[in-house]
């Protein structure tokens, strides 16, 4: 397990929070929650991204833009990981 | 019991693709607000913000048209927002113009042109995308 995961769920937590216009709380979500089930957006996808990015200092590579990168919690710390691992 | 031998499978391969989408201006605005050039450069081509002007309500119709290429190719993965670019020509009617991996998919996908309708009003964008497959666009 990477050292970076809990600061990682951490920021996207924060990200989703700021950014996701879900319409539950994200304290309420497991990190395997359907994220599209609870009204996360194509358009919010961009803005999460974007702030995830911000706080870990990555940049997701365009391989990752697809439906099932945010998917979740879980999904999206795979993407960061990848991410880190492709800079 | 399986479904009779298919007509439906064999008749949706060469049915058309439609997409559509709908985008909230002010949801632009936020995020341009809040991510400035760094949301406009992953989004949007130069062209198109060019002939967007930076207007929100037209940045959304162009957003919209985006995902409704998207949904027209089966938005296979790796697919950047910039790799699908909406210019008007000169009479005002918008085209698509695929680039790197969303070309690719479409060729894969024998997918003809795509046409593609945006309309905007009070703030909301609509985006409509149609493409017919090619001939002999059965897969073997």
């Amino acid at each position: 397990m990477s050292d970076h995961t809990y600061e990682d769920r951490l920021a996207i937590r924060e990200a989703l929070q700021q950014f996701g216009r879900l319409n539950r709380p994200v304290a309420q979500l497991s990190d395997d929650s359907d994220l599209f089930a609870v009204g996360f957006t194509s358009h919010a996808t961009v803005n999460v991204m974007l702030a995830i990015e911000d706080a870990l200092d990555i940049e997701f590579p365009d391989e990752l833009l697809n439906r099932s990168t945010f998917a979740s919690i879980d999904s999206l710390a795979g993407a960061v990981q990848l991410s880190r691992g492709q800079l | 019991m399986a479904p009779p031998e298919s007509r439906f499978e064999r008749d949706s391969e060469s049915m058309p693709r439609i997409g559509c989408d709908i985008a909230d201006a002010q949801n632009i605005s936020d995020s341009v607000n809040a991510f400035g050039e760094r949301y406009l450069g992953r989004i949007y081509t130069d062209a198109e913000r060019v002939q967007c002007a930076e207007a929100p309500e037209r940045l959304a119709a162009r957003f919209a048209a985006k995902e409704a290429v998207l949904k027209v190719l089966r938005a296979p993965a790796g697919i950047s927002f910039r790799d699908v670019e909406i210019i008007d020509d000169e009479d005002g009617a918008p085209h698509v113009t695929l680039h790197r991996h969303a070309r690719e998919a479409a060729q894969a996908q024998r997918l003809g042109p795509i046409a593609l309708s945006m309309s905007h009003e009070r703030g909301l964008a609509l985006a409509t995308a149609i493409s017919l497959p090619t001939s002999g666009s059965r897969h073997s």
